[in-house]
């Protein structure tokens, strides 16, 4: 999809090459992550690909087209752009920001409005609400959202995200960042991302390309980063504790067990025969659909008779199954319980994982 | 109450000279901003530039006004011509240096946004730079009208008209009610002009808040 073929960028009055013979591919619908420290050509690498930054030799192909055969605005109007400082525009509305490549692109209004709601929805933000509030009403989390709806107002195949989640304090962006991983499942954009955070690499990369001095390093998958680092220099900008960044690339549903449940309206009796039969200490509840609503402990239904659902205690927290396994065990510490339960996106029950389960998936043979 | 009856009496004098000045003062300006805009626009494409064309305005406003006005008789003659050019190039300081600092005081990162999206550079100047450079433009503007305004009344010597006229003829007579009268309608169009545009500052201010 995107495609650097032996490409340098080297600056006037400067003795080293910023970005120096550079070859790289990237597959459709992947999420590349250039990551290394400050200065070491990842942004300018990316900034090529729109013509922010022009190449001093060498050739970049998107979808086998050069892009130097583009006019850089056309070019632009195709890729969408998302920055670390965001740069929203301060004097117009959420609504106008969001707009603004389809008006470059001359869509007609009514086409322009039903994105935009369209856009707002997706990103969690209630079209009513945001639609005409300027972007100093938002907090900094909701202006990366709008950030990113505005990036993808025109629908492009390509995406460039330059640190986009950096400014926000660790959990507003944690969050985004697994809001973001959803909607690439649904939306399969081709996005290179660039970062200096190793662990937001592990965590959002399909493919990782470590770059120093405007070369690259080492590239695989996230776990041939993690298991083979190349060099020290890899070695170093991964650091120490492994097995614990390697909780960033299982998710949940990849370990999690299946799981028993009874219905709300399972006879006690039977609620009670299953977990007898399957050493179960506590059985989960659900309602229509498979939908999670609570647990029963078996030592409150001994000698009882009635409803499973009468001894329902309340499910204090779960997992989404797509949240990695470093998101389950800091809930199950927190929580200070030896397994959680797993639900999808609408709180249907998926099964569970124990603590047992999270050590060997991280354990390294090595 | 002598003044006043004065003022009562001359009131269709004092008014001609009123509106000369207003409208010679409101042509300057017209062209004064279409001008500066401009030159500040363009000066924030190249830092030498820019230097230069600060360094030039900022001589233009050092020229004591008298003598400037003098400078162009010769080439313009007298009347509103020399007047008009003399507050133009006076009055091109305030406002090429705003336009070029409220644009290049925007937040970078908006501008990358806006390019990275593909907008052109004609639309990032009209539709990004000037809305945001707008609130510093116009102290600047507000600092030229009220310069402009001053510069106006000393255009009497020009041969301009305006209320310089009432001012220097009281001089020569050695009427006060004339040079008062002069004076106070001056000072009051300066205050009564800086005080609209500061409310039109106000407006563009609370919009980019």
């Amino acid at each position: 999809m995107i495609k650097f073929e032996n490409v340098t960028k080297k600056y006037p009055n400067t003795k080293n090459s910023a970005v120096n013979n550079l070859n790289l591919e990237i597959n459709e619908g992947e999420i590349c992550m250039l990551v290394g420290p400050s200065g070491c050509g990842k942004t300018t690498t990316m900034k090529m690909v729109n013509r922010l930054i022009e190449p001093t030799s060498g050739n970049i192909y998107i979808d086998g087209e050069n892009i130097m055969a583009h006019n850089p605005v056309d070019l632009r109007r195709n890729i969408g752009y998302v920055i670390q400082n965001i740069g929203l525009f301060p004097h117009m509305t959420i609504a106008e920001n969001i707009a603004t490549v389809p008006k470059e692109k001359k869509w007609d209004k009514e086409r322009i409005d039903k994105r935009v709601d369209e856009l707002l929805e997706l990103m969690e933000l209630n079209p009513e609400v945001y639609r005409n509030r300027r972007p100093s009403d938002l907090s900094g989390g909701q202006r990366q959202r709008v950030g990113v709806a505005r990036a993808l107002a025109a629908d492009p195949p390509v995406m460039l995200m330059d640190e986009p989640f950096g400014a926000l304090d660790p959990i507003t962006r944690s969050k985004l960042q697994n809001e973001f991983l959803r909607l690439q499942e649904k939306i399969r954009k081709t996005i290179i991302f660039v970062t200096h955070d190793i662990d937001e690499a592990i965590k959002m990369g399909d493919k990782i390309v470590v770059v120093k001095n405007g070369k690259i390093v080492q590239q695989g998958t996230p776990d041939d980063i993690l298991s083979n680092p190349a060099d020290e220099f890899v070695e170093n900008l991964i650091g120490g504790n492994r097995s614990i960044k390697r909780l960033n690339l299982v998710t949940c549903s990849e370990i999690m067990h299946d799981t028993f449940s009874v219905k709300m309206d399972t006879p006690l009796d039977a609620a009670r025969t299953i977990m007898l039969e399957n050493g179960l200490k506590t059985i989960a509840l659900t309602g229509q659909n498979n939908k999670l609503i609570g647990y029963a402990e078996l030592k409150d239904m001994e000698g009882k008779t009635g409803m499973s659902g009468d001894y329902k205690k309340e499910m204090e927290v779960t997992v989404d199954e797509r949240m990695s396994l470093n998101d389950a065990l800091s809930e199950m510490l927190r929580i200070g319980q030896r397994y959680i339960y797993v639900a999808d996106e609408r709180d249907n029950l998926r099964g569970w994982i124990g603590i047992n389960d999270i050590l060997n998936a991280v354990s390294i043979n090595d | 109450m002598d003044i006043f009856n004065f003022f009562i009496n001359r009131i269709e004098t004092i008014m001609k000279l009123t509106s000369q000045h207003f409208f010679m003062v409101l042509t300057a300006m017209i062209i004064s901003i279409v001008i500066g805009v401009i030159v500040g626009i363009l000066i924030t494409y190249n830092e030498k530039a820019a230097e230069v064309v600060l360094h030039i305005t900022k001589i233009l406003m050092t020229i004591p006004s008298l003598a400037l006005f003098a400078i162009l008789i010769p080439i313009f003659r007298i009347g509103a011509t020399p007047a008009i050019i003399g507050i133009v190039l006076y009055t091109q300081l305030p406002i090429v240096r705003n336009v070029y600092t409220g644009i290049k005081n925007i937040n970078p990162s908006i501008i990358e946004a806006a390019r990275g999206m593909g907008m052109s550079r004609f639309k990032i100047t009209f539709k990004i730079k000037l809305p945001l450079a707008l609130p510093v433009l116009i102290a600047g503007i507000r600092t030229a009208v009220v310069m402009g305004v001053g510069m106006g009344a000393i255009a009497s010597y020009v041969g301009a008209g305006g209320l310089g006229d009432y001012v220097f003829q009281g001089i020569q007579r050695t009427n006060d009610k004339m040079i008062i009268i002069g004076a106070l309608m001056i000072s009051l169009m300066a205050i009564l002009v800086d005080r609209l545009l500061s409310l039109v500052q106000k407006r563009a201010e609370k919009k980019l808040s």
